[in-house]
C-alpha cells in the first residue's frame, strides 16, 4: 500500500481552514496538560477536532485510548461526526482506515455508563448484569412512591407529623416563609439536595457533624437513607445520574492501571463541570495528557451544582493533582461575530468588579483574555430601542423584526432568537409575543409555558380523557391541583368543541370507551365465576378443570369466551408447562388478564386517533412543509407515552383499567408529574427550531448555538443571593475554595448575559425598559448610552448575512437514512425526522439481537486467535 | 524378514494408531472448543437481549427470541470457516465529500458486518432474511454492496475479490421441514442449504446507486416528504406475494394518517358494517397472541397506591 505523504497542512488547505498561531499551537500539542481559554466563537470546536486528528493519525494514538468529553449528547454527536469527517479526508489519501467505534466520545455521563459496563476498564463488570441509570424523571418516581417517600420521611424524624407539615418543615429550608406545602415541592427539593451531594462528594456520616442547623442535620439523614433505597433493587445494578459518577470514580480509585489506560483526555465545556466530575477528570488522566477547554465568562450552571472555580483554578488544581502546570493558551479571536457585537459583550463583562478582596491582584475570573473579532468592519451590529415603557419597547422591536424579513436580510423567522433569563411567569415574554403576532409573526416558544398546555398535547390527552373517563377530583385546593384539573376540564371541552365538525370522532372515542368498560365487565364476571368454584387467582391455571367455566361466563361477552377457547391460548398455556420452558406455568390471573386484556396500547390509540382530522391537520401541514411545530410537539407527546409504557406496561389489562386503577396511575401521577414538573424539553439534535416560527429561549437553551439576530427585550435580572444549596455546601465542606457567598449570584448574571450577547452574528437587538418598576441592570447603563437607536437604524445598511460554514458535513446512513427513505419517505419524516416513537416494532429489536450477538462471537474468536499467535 | 516385516508393519500401524488417536483427541477438543463458543453464544444473546429490553423497555415474543437465538447458532454451525478467520467486524465505511445539486456536502455512511482478509479479502453483510428474499430482491442489496465495496476499494486502496450477503435466517425449505417434523427432510435441507451469495460488481449499478443517494439526500434536504402514490401501495414486493401496502404500510403505524395508505384502504374496505374497521387493524391473531404472551409476565404494576 502506498503511502501518500500528507501533513496537517495540506489536510487544512484542502478542508479551507487557516488557523491562527494560538490555534496552530493547540492542534499541535501533544504532551502534558493543556489550558485552552476559549472566548465565544473562537474555533474550538474545530481546534479540538484537528487536535484529535493530530494525535490519531500523526502521533499514532489509538482512537480507543482518547476520551473526549463534552457537555451535552448533541455536541458529542457533532465531535463525532466532525472527527469522522476530517478522518475520512485522511483515508481517501493514504487508504488507512480509523475505527472510533470503541473511541469514547461523550458526555462525562455516558462516558462513565460506558466506563462501568467496559470489561477492559471495569475488572468489577459483572457479565449480564445490566445496570440501571435512573434518569431525572425516573428518579423523581422513585423517590414519589409511597413506600420510598414513607422510609425518607421516618428518616427525617418527621413521621409524627400531618403530612402537609411534614413538607412544609422539608420546604422551609429551601424557601424560608415562602415555603409551599405540596409533597411535590418537597420531592423537588430534596432531590436537589441529594444530587447537590453526590456531586460535591458529601458522605452524610463524614459532615453530620459540620452541619450547621437541625434542618441540614434532617436533609442528610434523607439523602443517607436515599441511598440505601437504591442500592437494594433486585436483579440489576442501580443508580441515579450524579451517583454514577461516583460509582465510575470508585473503579478508578480501586484499579490505579485503568487510570493510565487513555493516553489523552479531552473535555469540553470545563467550566460546567462539578466536583466529582473534576476528580473523575483527574484520576483518568493518570498519564498527564490532559487537555481542558472552556470559558468561565460562559459558566451558566452553578444551579446544577457546577464549580467555574474548576476552570478559573485549574492551574493550582492542575499542580495538585498532576504535579504539573499547564501550558496555557488563549483562543482569544471571535470568529462568530461581527466587530460591534464583540465589542459590546467584552465592554459588558468589563462593567463588573471580579477583584478578589484579600488578593486584589487576582481575580475570580480569567480576567487577561484580551477577545478581539476576526472581523474588522466598522458597520452598526448592535442597536438598542429608546429608553420607553414595555409596550412600547416590544412594539418598536416587533417593528424592526418584521422590517428585516420583509426585506429579504434574514432568509427565515428560526433565524432570530428571542432571549430571556427565563421564560415561565414571566409577562414581557407573553407582551413580546403579542407585539409580534400582532406583526402577523408566529413564535415558538418550547419552554415558554407548560408543554402540556400547547395545543397539540391538550387535544390528544383531551382524547384520552374521553376514553379512559377523567379522574374523580378530591377536595384539595392547591393551585397546581386545581389548574390541573382546569386543564384536564379544558382538554376535554377543546375536543369535545370538535364534534361538531367531526361527529366520527365523537363516535369512535365513544367506542374505544365502551371496549375499555366492556373488558371490565367481563374481567369482573370471570372473576365471580372463579369465586363461585372457590379458585384462587393465584393458583396454577388447570385447562381442564377450569376453562369450561370460564367460557360458560354467561356474564361475559362472547368476545372474550371465544378468547378462552382459543388455540393460541391453549398453545401457550400447554408451551409453559413443556419441559424446560424458562417461565413459570400460567396462573389463573394470567389467564383473566390475557383474555381481557385491550387490542391496543396506549401509543396504538394515539396513531390511529391521529388519522382524524383534528390529528390529521398536524402531520398534513410537516408534510407540505407548512409547519414542524405541530409533529414535533406529537412526537414528544409520543415518547412521553412510550415512558410510561416502559415504566409500567405496555397493555392495558383489565385487571390494570378497573377500579380506575390505570386512569390514577396515568393522570393522577404519571401526566400530573409532567404538569407539575413543567416538563418540555423538545428539543431536535439536528434542525432544533421549526422553520417559520421565532424562537423564544431561555439563555442557558442558547448556549453553544449562534443565530444571525439576536434580540434581548429585557436586560434586566435581580440578584437574589446565594442560595440554600450553596449555603449549606459551603458549610459542610469549609475547607474547599469558591467564589464568596454575597458575590457569587451577581457574577452569575453577568456570565448569563454574556452568554445571551455572544451568540449574535450579525446584529446585536436590544430593548431597553424604562418606566415604573422596569429599568435595565446596572451595568448596561453606560454602554447603552453610546448604541444608535432603533429608530435611526436603517435596516437596508445592514451587510448580508454570512453563511454558516461551522456545521461539519452531515453524514447520512445507507439504511438507516437512504433505504428507509427510499421506501416510504413519509414514514422517514414520522419517525427518522420528527422522531415519534412506533408502536411495536420488533424487527428492529430481533435485527440488533442477531447482530450484536454474531459480533460478540466475532470478537471472541480474533481474541482467540490474536492469543494463539503471539506477536513477534 | 518377516519378522522384520512384522515389525515395521506393527510400528507402522501403531504410528496410524498414534495418527488416529490424535485426530480424535484434535476432534474432541474441536468439539470441545464449539461447544464452549456454543455456550458462550447463548450467554451472550441472553445479555444483549436483557440489555436491549432495557435500554427499549420491549420484548420480543418468545417465538421471535428463539428464532433470533438459531439464526446465530447456525451461522456459526455453516460456517465456522467464515467466522473462525474474520479480522474485522463491524467496519464503519465513509464517502465524504459528495455534494448535492445545491452545494450541500454529505458524507455516505454504512456498516460492513465482516471483512475476511486472510489471503483473499471478502466482505460480508449479514441479513436476518432468508436467502430467498435475498435473491428475489438482488438488486437492493447490489446497490447497497456495490457502494461499499467501492468505499472500501478507492478509499482504502484495498483490493477487495468478493462481496458476499450472508443470510442467516431458514429458507423456506427449512421451516417446512420444522413446521412437518419431518427429521429427514430437515437434515438433508439443512445440508443443502448455502446461506451465502454472491454479489457480483457493476460500474454503472454502483454509479446509479450513488446518484439516487444524492437525490434522495437532496429531497430531505429541502422537506419532501410525500407518501407513494397509491398504485405503488397495490403493487406486489419484489419476490414476494405481500403486498406494499400489506407489508410496508401494515407495519407502520402512521398508517392511519397517510393519505396515500387512506386511498389504498378505502378501495379495499372489507367490512363495510363497522366504520371503524380500518381503524382495528391490530396485526394478525397470531402477532397479537404473540405479543400478549411476550408482555404479560412484565404485567401493569398491582400496587398502584404505591406509586400516586
Amino acid at each position: 500500500m502506498s503511502q501518500p505523504s500528507i501533513t496537517l497542512e495540506s489536510l487544512w488547505e484542502e478542508a479551507g481552514f487557516k488557523p491562527n498561531a494560538e490555534q496552530e499551537r493547540a492542534i499541535r500539542h501533544i504532551d502534558g496538560p493543556l489550558y485552552l481559554t476559549a472566548g465565544p466563537g473562537s474555533g474550538k470546536t474545530r481546534v479540538l477536532l484537528w487536535r484529535t486528528v493530530n494525535l490519531i493519525v500523526f502521533e499514532g494514538v489509538q482512537p480507543e485510548h482518547i476520551l473526549l468529553s463534552t457537555f451535552t449528547d448533541k455536541a458529542a454527536h457533532q465531535l463525532r461526526e466532525g472527527l469522522k469527517n476530517y478522518l475520512g479526508q485522511v483515508t481517501n489519501h493514504t487508504g488507512q482506515a480509523y475505527d472510533l467505534a470503541n473511541m469514547y466520545v461523550g458526555t462525562l455521563h455516558s462516558l462513565c455508563q460506558r466506563l462501568l459496563q467496559d470489561r477492559k476498564l471495569n475488572p468489577n463488570y459483572r457479565n449480564g448484569q445490566p445496570l440501571r441509570v435512573l434518569d431525572e424523571l425516573q428518579t423523581y418516581f422513585f423517590v414519589a412512591r409511597r413506600r420510598n417517600w414513607q422510609q425518607l420521611i421516618e428518616a427525617a424524624g418527621l413521621a409524627d407529623l400531618e403530612p402537609m407539615d411534614q413538607h412544609v418543615a422539608i420546604n422551609t429550608f429551601f424557601a424560608g416563609n415562602r415555603a409551599g406545602r405540596s409533597r411535590h415541592e418537597a420531592i423537588q427539593n430534596v432531590l436537589s439536595f441529594f444530587g447537590r451531594m453526590s456531586e460535591e462528594m458529601l458522605v452524610p456520616a463524614a459532615v453530620l457533624g459540620h452541619a450547621p442547623d437541625d434542618d441540614t442535620r434532617m436533609l442528610l439523614r434523607m439523602y443517607a437513607r436515599y441511598r440505601e433505597l437504591l442500592a437494594t433493587p433486585g436483579g440489576f445494578d442501580q443508580c441515579d445520574f450524579s451517583l454514577l459518577q461516583q460509582k465510575a470514580y470508585d473503579v478508578l480509585q480501586a484499579n490505579p492501571q485503568v487510570q493510565r489506560y487513555f493516553r489523552h483526555v479531552i473535555v469540553d465545556e470545563y467550566q460546567d463541570t462539578n466536583l466529582i466530575q473534576e476528580r473523575l477528570v483527574f484520576a483518568l488522566a493518570g498519564q498527564q495528557n490532559l487537555c481542558v477547554v472552556g470559558d468561565d465568562d460562559q459558566a451558566l450552571y452553578r444551579f446544577r451544582g457546577a464549580t467555574v472555580e474548576n476552570f478559573v483554578e485549574f492551574p493550582a488544581r492542575c499542580l495538585r493533582y498532576l504535579g504539573r502546570e499547564p501550558e496555557k493558551i488563549p483562543l482569544n479571536t471571535n470568529y462568530r461575530s461581527r466587530n460591534r457585537v464583540v465589542q459590546f459583550y467584552t465592554d459588558y463583562i468589563g462593567q463588573h468588579n471580579w477583584r478578589k478582596d484579600d488578593h486584589p491582584g487576582e481575580q475570580y475570573r480569567v480576567h487577561d483574555k484580551n477577545i478581539t473579532a476576526h472581523s474588522r468592519d466598522q458597520d452598526v451590529s448592535v442597536v438598542c430601542t429608546a429608553a420607553a415603557a414595555p409596550d412600547v419597547v416590544s412594539e418598536e422591536l416587533a417593528r424592526v423584526v418584521r422590517e428585516l424579513l420583509d426585506s429579504g436580510k434574514v432568509e427565515d423567522p428560526n433565524q432570530i432568537a428571542f432571549l430571556f433569563p427565563a421564560l415561565r411567569g414571566n409577562s414581557q415574554v407573553e407582551r413580546m409575543q403579542l407585539a409580534l403576532e400582532a406583526q402577523g409573526l408566529r413564535v415558538y416558544a418550547p419552554r415558554a409555558g407548560r408543554f402540556l398546555d400547547v395545543e397539540e398535547p391538550t387535544l390528544l390527552f383531551g382524547a384520552f380523557l374521553h376514553v379512559f373517563g377523567r379522574p374523580e377530583q378530591g377536595p384539595f385546593t392547591s393551585a397546581d391541583y386545581t389548574g390541573y384539573f382546569d386543564w384536564l376540564n379544558e382538554a376535554m371541552a377543546q375536543v369535545r368543541q370538535r364534534f361538531g365538525q367531526e361527529p366520527e370522532l365523537k363516535r369512535y372515542l365513544k367506542a374505544k370507551r365502551q371496549e375499555v368498560e366492556l373488558a371490565v365487565s367481563d374481567y369482573q364476571a370471570l372473576v365471580a365465576t372463579c369465586q363461585a368454584q372457590g379458585w384462587d387467582l393465584e393458583a396454577q391455571y388447570d385447562e381442564r378443570a377450569m376453562k369450561p367455566a370460564l367460557v360458560g361466563t354467561r356474564a361475559a361477552s362472547e368476545r372474550t369466551r371465544r378468547a378462552v377457547n382459543s388455540v393460541a391460548l391453549t398453545h401457550q398455556v400447554r408451551r409453559r408447562l413443556r419441559e424446560g420452558s424458562d417461565k413459570p406455568p400460567l396462573k389463573l390471573a394470567d389467564i383473566l388478564n390475557r383474555v381481557t386484556t385491550l387490542d391496543w396500547t396506549i401509543l396504538d390509540l394515539f396513531y390511529r386517533l391521529s388519522g382524524f382530522p383534528t390529528f390529521k391537520r398536524m402531520y398534513d401541514l410537516a408534510e407540505s412543509g407548512r409547519d414542524e411545530g405541530p409533529i414535533c410537539n406529537l412526537g414528544l407527546v409520543s415518547q412521553y407515552l412510550s415512558r410510561f409504557m416502559e415504566m409500567y406496561s405496555p397493555l392495558l389489562t383489565a385487571g390494570f383499567l378497573h377500579d380506575n386503577q390505570f386512569q390514577r396511575l396515568f393522570f393522577m401521577s404519571f401526566l400530573y408529574t409532567i404538569y407539575r414538573r413543567g416538563e418540555s424539553e423538545f428539543e431536535n439534535a439536528e434542525d432544533p427550531f421549526p422553520k417559520g416560527r421565532i424562537p423564544f429561549l431561555t439563555i442557558h437553551q442558547s448556549k453553544g448555538l449562534e443565530f444571525p439576530v439576536v434580540v434581548l427585550p429585557n436586560l434586566r435580572k435581580d440578584n437574589r443571593g446565594a442560595g440554600p444549596l450553596e449555603r449549606t455546601v459551603r458549610a459542610l465542606a469549609p475547607e474547599a475554595e469558591g467564589e464568596p457567598l454575597d458575590r457569587m449570584a451577581g457574577f452569575d448574571i453577568a456570565r448569563m448575559f454574556y452568554v445571551a450577547l455572544s451568540r449574535a452574528k450579525n446584529l446585536l437587538l436590544l430593548g431597553r425598559y424604562q418606566s415604573q418598576g422596569n429599568h435595565v441592570n446596572r451595568e448596561f447603563k453606560p454602554l447603552l448610552d453610546q448604541l444608535p437607536t432603533t429608530a435611526s437604524f436603517d435596516v437596508a445598511s445592514l451587510a448580508a448575512m454570512r453563511h454558516g460554514e461551522e456545521k461539519p458535513p452531515k453524514a447520512y446512513s445507507y439504511t438507516a437514512d437512504y433505504l428507509l427513505y427510499e421506501r416510504c419517505p413519509r414514514q422517514y419524516m414520522v419517525f427518522r425526522r420528527y422522531g415519534l416513537v412506533p408502536s411495536r416494532s420488533q424487527t428492529q429489536f430481533f435485527g440488533s439481537l442477531v447482530h450484536y450477538t454474531i459480533e460478540d462471537l466475532h470478537h471472541r474468536l480474533i481474541e482467540k486467535r490474536e492469543k494463539a499467535t503471539p506477536q513477534p | 524378514m518377516i519378522l522384520k516385516q512384522n515389525t515395521a508393519q506393527i510400528k507402522a500401524e501403531a504410528a496410524k494408531k498414534q495418527q488416529e488417536l490424535a485426530e480424535l483427541q484434535r476432534q474432541l477438543d474441536a468439539d470441545k472448543e464449539a461447544n464452549e463458543l456454543e455456550q458462550y453464544i447463548i450467554e451472550r444473546f441472553e445479555a444483549n437481549y436483557e440489555t436491549l429490553a432495557l435500554e427499549s423497555g420491549r420484548h420480543i415474543a418468545p417465538d421471535a427470541k428463539e428464532a433470533a437465538l438459531k439464526q446465530v447458532l447456525m451461522y456459526w454451525r455453516k460456517l465456522p470457516e467464515v467466522a473462525t478467520t474474520i479480522t474485522q467486524t463491524e467496519v464503519r465505511l465513509s464517502l465524504p465529500n459528495q455534494r448535492t445539486s445545491t452545494g450541500t456536502v454529505f458524507t455516505i455512511e454504512g456498516v460492513v458486518d465482516i471483512i475476511r482478509d486472510n489471503d483473499r479479502t471478502v466482505m460480508y453483510d449479514i441479513k436476518t432474511h432468508d436467502i430467498d428474499a435475498v435473491r428475489s430482491n438482488l438488486e437492493l442489496y447490489q446497490q447497497q454492496l456495490n457502494v461499499y465495496a467501492h468505499i472500501w476499494q478507492t478509499l482504502r486502496g484495498q483490493e477487495l475479490e468478493e462481496t458476499c450477503i450472508i443470510a442467516t435466517a431458514f429458507p423456506k425449505a427449512v421451516r417446512e421441514a420444522v413446521a412437518l417434523g419431518d427429521d429427514a427432510k430437515l437434515e438433508r435441507e439443512l445440508t443443502k442449504w448455502e446461506p451465502r451469495l454472491t454479489i457480483p460488481f457493476s460500474q454503472q449499478t454502483l454509479e446509479e446507486t450513488i446518484a439516487r443517494f444524492t437525490a434522495a439526500i437532496e429531497a430531505i434536504e429541502v422537506g419532501q416528504f410525500a407518501p407513494p402514490p397509491v398504485s405503488r401501495l397495490r403493487e406486489r414486493l419484489p419476490g414476494e406475494r405481500a403486498l406494499y401496502a400489506s407489508r410496508i404500510c401494515g407495519n407502520c403505524d402512521s398508517r392511519f394518517s397517510c393519505n396515500a395508505y387512506r386511498a389504498y384502504a378505502e378501495g379495499e374496505r372489507a367490512n363495510v358494517a363497522d366504520e371503524f374497521d380500518f381503524y382495528g387493524d391490530y396485526g394478525t391473531e397470531l402477532e397479537q397472541s404473540d405479543w400478549l404472551s411476550t408482555n404479560l409476565d412484565a404485567g401493569p404494576p398491582r400496587d398502584i397506591d404505591d406509586l400516586i
